[in-house]
């Protein structure tokens, strides 16, 4: 219950901050996908390079214009080849990038479960203990004096 | 005349590195102990060797000394004194003597703490830890010493790199770095306690478990000093953009985390024996990864201030490393298998498991997506980015599974349990979260995704919390007031409350994430000095902007009064400064922080006459994540904390006296 | 002045590698064994008594159900007698070993306080 009203309280409060016009969500949302050609591994979103402002401009005057999210990724990709993009692409090359991951979840399940399997199994490297056989009246003989210790304040 | 002493110490401290090694292995397998003891008593002289060298380069920083290379390299006469520090490790050939040092003193540690208690493996370990060393060393003599000369001396240097000066960098390098190395000493002592021919079961694994989690701390410090030192000086308003230098730093992080959690099983149960091995196999050779990525590899990113081709080195050295530790893994595995099998699915064992996987997959993917982009540019010719959309689509729902695995995982009982038993003890938990989505819902929050990542912060912390209420609960009834009840719950159970106490830091960290990437407001603005803007609830004033000329930069500084409601908020200063010399801009945001938000200014251009862009951001929640840290480090060494031991004595009296011959 | 530092620098490292070597210090060295049945034994009955405190806890705070709870101590407790038991078997097994063995001992203890004397850590 606490947590639940806690967390709400933060969505609440979060969310409840500011409207910001759909169009600067969108060109934000835009700057993130777009690198900055001269910064490394940055964002134009991120960098406070001249060059990232310009685009981050660039961007807001397309989507003044009306061109749709996919026309300026495309603007962009023409002028600067593919890999202005965060995203690589789903498709030709880049797309060995989002194939693997899938395969790589799949794969990991199936050491898992071939793991649990072989554990199951009955292979175990024994100490030999188990071959020792207390007698029932030794066990609960230790097992009280050891539950004294435990449970010793 | 200092800094040939110091380049005599690292040459000896090559050539003594490399006697250890030899000497602690044929020690080891040949059962000779002057040997070994000479081995040991080699290591314990390194670090003074090595702090010998270390005084020449900072002597040779403070003296100015230009003939030094390294010193040219990464100072001028107007560094700042105190940055003689940072200076020590902005460049390669530094970082990779304060690498040495920092590792030299860690064995040390390592070996004194486990030479008693296992001292047919220590040879082993102490070899490895020894090779590891000479691997560094040996980069330091033969191709990057900082102690090198000149052929000419300069009148000045190239000073220090401007993003290197700031408080961050006081720490966050070091720690980063220690934590990267930390992880081979679990490894060697691992690996180590497996080669000892005898050993290699479960007698590694208390200490194994002390070292894992100290090297895990330190790893985590890393990254969370490096994003907040991301957040407040680059100055785009994030802490975090999977960059593939962060990523090398996340991917040990994430392996070592899973080696903290199954080595508890084989510490219980004698299981997961192998498991374990690869697991820290893997760590090790992530870590390394991650020296190489971070020394000169291939990859674009913020945070390379240091590159050069022997990355390549490193790479090579973990492929060797990788090779070897998988022979002596296969040559060993008979030893290594369990004593136990696995009783239950439905067991803390098999959480434990599963945790472990969904760890080494996102570990996996992360290492992909880092080297996809050289791969094609090898293989293909193209140049791939693989940025934040990226891993925000492919890692973070395996993120979002852990979260729930971490709220649910630790009321599995060990071995096993019935079905309507882990009903029992999740659905609170369970309940909790459900309540949250529903109440997000209700109040009218249609972000589907944020609800659920709220809903299983909700199962966690329902869980974590519940446990401590029931917990102190029973001790009540039996007579013991609140603080008191609830102080003996945790500090009997210190691995098992440390724990909880780090999961605790990882939820105020995930809160911060989720809140700060699903509600951050960004607007830019223009302004002229006079203008009032408002936003969110503030309003700030722009006053006034000015420049200040200095030796080595231009600084554009606007000056902000900021008011929330009737609360003066006081003045900010966001700046942007200039440096001359290596054409570099560097942002400076001003930021107000407090628990529920960031208030934050980006200065994004300056004209002259005074008209700026500012970027306003509305970070909410991002103080939690900073605060994380210290509440992981106090769960951390809560965890550690040695805990009064039940000796098997106390059951048999007359044993004990048998024993005190 | 250089050279002499140079010398004096490669001298004591060598100086302390080469101890150990011609004192012959170390005999203590690989005296215990980590593996032994005793040391095993040890690990084992530290992780019943682990495995059982936790269980008490959790049974405590209501994680556990009854049913469980009864399983899990049955097999500990058996498995405790059985490390208990083994541990006596081990025991008189040393014992003859170690009258054997005094003799030895002594000597070793000797060898070792006169190590100490002579800066030997271990």
């Amino acid at each position: 219950m606490i947590p639940a009203i806690f967390f709400t309280a933060i969505t609440v409060s979060c969310s409840s901050t500011v409207d910001v016009p759909y169009s600067v969500e969108r060109a934000n949302k835009l700057n993130e996908t777009v690198m900055c050609p001269v910064c490394p591994g940055e964002s134009i979103d991120q960098s406070q390079n001249p060059l990232a402002l310009q685009m981050r401009d660039i961007i807001k005057d397309k989507l003044n214009q009306g061109w749709s999210d996919q026309q300026i990724k495309d603007y962009f990709v023409e002028k600067y080849g593919p890999s202005i993009l965060l995203s690589p692409p789903r498709s030709g090359v880049s797309l060995v990038v989002w194939v693997i991951p899938p395969i790589i979840v799949v794969l990991s399940l199936l050491i898992l479960i071939m793991a649990i399997k072989s554990m199951r199994r009955n292979k175990v490297r024994s100490d030999g203990l188990e071959q020792i056989n207390p007698s029932p009246e030794k066990i609960s003989e230790y097992s009280k004096t050891l539950e004294k210790i435990i449970n010793e304040p | 005349m200092f800094v040939e002493i110091g380049y005599i110490a690292i040459g000896v401290s090559f050539a003594l590195s490399t006697y250890i090694s030899i000497a602690s292995l044929v020690g080891g397998i040949k059962k000779i102990p002057e040997l070994i003891v000479s081995a040991r008593w080699g290591l314990y002289s390194l670090p003074f060797l090595l702090l010998v060298a270390v005084i020449a380069l900072v002597n040779a920083f403070i003296t100015n000394d230009f003939s030094v290379r390294y010193v040219a390299e990464n100072s001028n006469l107007a560094m700042p004194q105190q940055y003689t520090w940072v200076a020590l490790y902005a460049g390669n050939a530094g970082s990779l003597l304060f690498i040495a040092i920092v590792f030299s003193l860690l064995a040390v540690a390592a070996i004194l703490s486990i030479r008693k208690s296992l001292p047919h493996s220590t040879p082993y370990a102490l070899a490895l830890m020894a090779l590891v060393l000479t691997f560094f060393l040996g980069i330091i003599c033969f191709m990057a010493n900082p102690l090198e000369r000149l052929p000419i001396t300069p009148a000045d240097g190239q000073g220090i790199n401007p993003l290197l000066v700031h408080f961050g960098m006081f720490i966050h390098p070091p720690v980063q770095m220690t934590g990267l190395v930390s992880v081979t000493i679990p490894f060697s002592i691992a690996i180590g306690a497996m080669l000892a021919k005898r050993g290699g079961r479960d007698e590694w694994v208390d200490i194994g478990r002390i070292w894992g989690m100290i090297s895990w701390l330190i790893l985590t410090m890393g990254l969370l000093l490096g994003s907040w030192w991301a957040y407040t000086i680059l100055g785009w308003g994030g802490y975090w953009a999977w960059d593939p230098v962060e990523n090398s730093a996340l991917m040990p992080w994430l392996a070592m985390t899973a080696f903290i959690h199954s080595i508890m099983v084989q510490k219980r149960r004698g299981m997961f024996r192998m498991w374990n091995m690869v697991i820290i196999i893997v760590a090790f050779t992530l870590s390394l990864m991650g020296m190489f990525i971070n020394r000169g590899g291939p990859v674009p990113s913020v945070h390379s201030f240091a590159q050069s081709t022997m990355g390549w080195l490193f790479l090579m050295f973990m492929g060797v490393s990788l090779f070897g530790s998988l022979i002596a893994f296969l040559l060993r595995m008979d030893n290594l298998i369990s004593r136990d099998k696995l009783e239950s699915l439905l067991s803390r064992e098999s959480m434990f498991l599963f945790q472990n996987v969904l760890f080494l997959i996102a570990a996996f993917i992360t290492l992909w997506g880092s080297v996809f982009p050289v791969l094609a540019k090898v293989i293909n010719g193209t140049t791939v980015t693989v940025g934040e959309p990226f891993y925000n689509v492919v890692v973070g729902p395996i993120l979002l599974i852990i979260l729930v695995v971490m709220g649910i995982g630790p009321f599995f009982p060990w071995r096993r349990a019935t079905k309507s038993n882990i009903y029992r003890a999740i659905r609170v938990p369970l309940a909790a979260g459900i309540l949250t989505a529903i109440i997000i819902i209700a109040v009218g929050i249609r972000q589907p995704l944020a609800t659920l990542a709220f809903a299983v912060c909700g199962v966690a912390a329902a869980g974590i919390f519940n446990e401590w209420f029931r917990g102190t609960r029973t001790r009540m009834r039996k007579g013991e007031p609140v603080w008191i009840a609830f102080t003996n719950l945790i500090t009997r159970n210190r691995p098992r409350y440390g724990g909880y106490i780090v999961h605790l830091g990882i939820l105020m960290l995930a809160i911060g994430a989720i809140a700060s990437s699903f509600y951050s407001t960004q607007q830019d603005i223009t302004m002229q000095p006079g203008d009032t803007y408002e936003i969110g609830g503030y309003t700030l004033s722009y006053l006034d902007s000015y420049q200040r000329k200095y030796s080595d930069r231009d600084e554009f500084i606007g000056e902000f009064k900021v008011t929330k409601g009737n609360k003066d908020l006081g003045l900010m200063y966001p700046k942007q400064s200039f440096y001359r010399e290596f054409r570099i801009n560097a942002t400076h945001a001003a930021i107000k922080s407090n628990p529920i938000e960031d208030f934050y200014i980006i200065p994004s251009e300056f004209s002259n006459n005074g008209e700026a862009i500012f970027r306003i951001l509305l970070n909410p929640l991002v103080w939690w994540m900073w605060a994380a840290g210290p509440v992981m480090a106090i769960g951390t060494i809560f965890a550690l904390t040695p805990q009064k031991r039940i000796s098997v004595r106390l059951i048999s009296k007359e044993e004990e006296n048998k024993r005190n011959l | 002045m250089l050279v002499l530092i140079a010398i004096i620098m490669t001298v004591i490292p060598a100086a302390i590698i080469l101890y150990p070597l011609i004192r012959r210090i170390g005999s203590t060295e690989l005296l215990k064994d980590e593996s032994s049945l005793t040391a095993e034994l040890n690990r084992r009955w530290e992780s019943v008594v682990a495995g059982l405190r936790t269980a008490e806890l959790e049974m405590s705070i209501g994680n556990l159900s009854e049913e469980d709870y009864h399983w899990i101590k049955n097999t500990y407790a058996k498995e405790t007698a059985q490390i208990m038991e083994a541990m006596e078997l081990q025991d008189e097994e040393e014992e003859e070993l170690m009258k054997s063995l005094e003799l030895e001992i002594k000597k070793v203890k000797i060898e070792s306080v006169d190590g100490k004397l002579s800066g030997d850590k271990s």
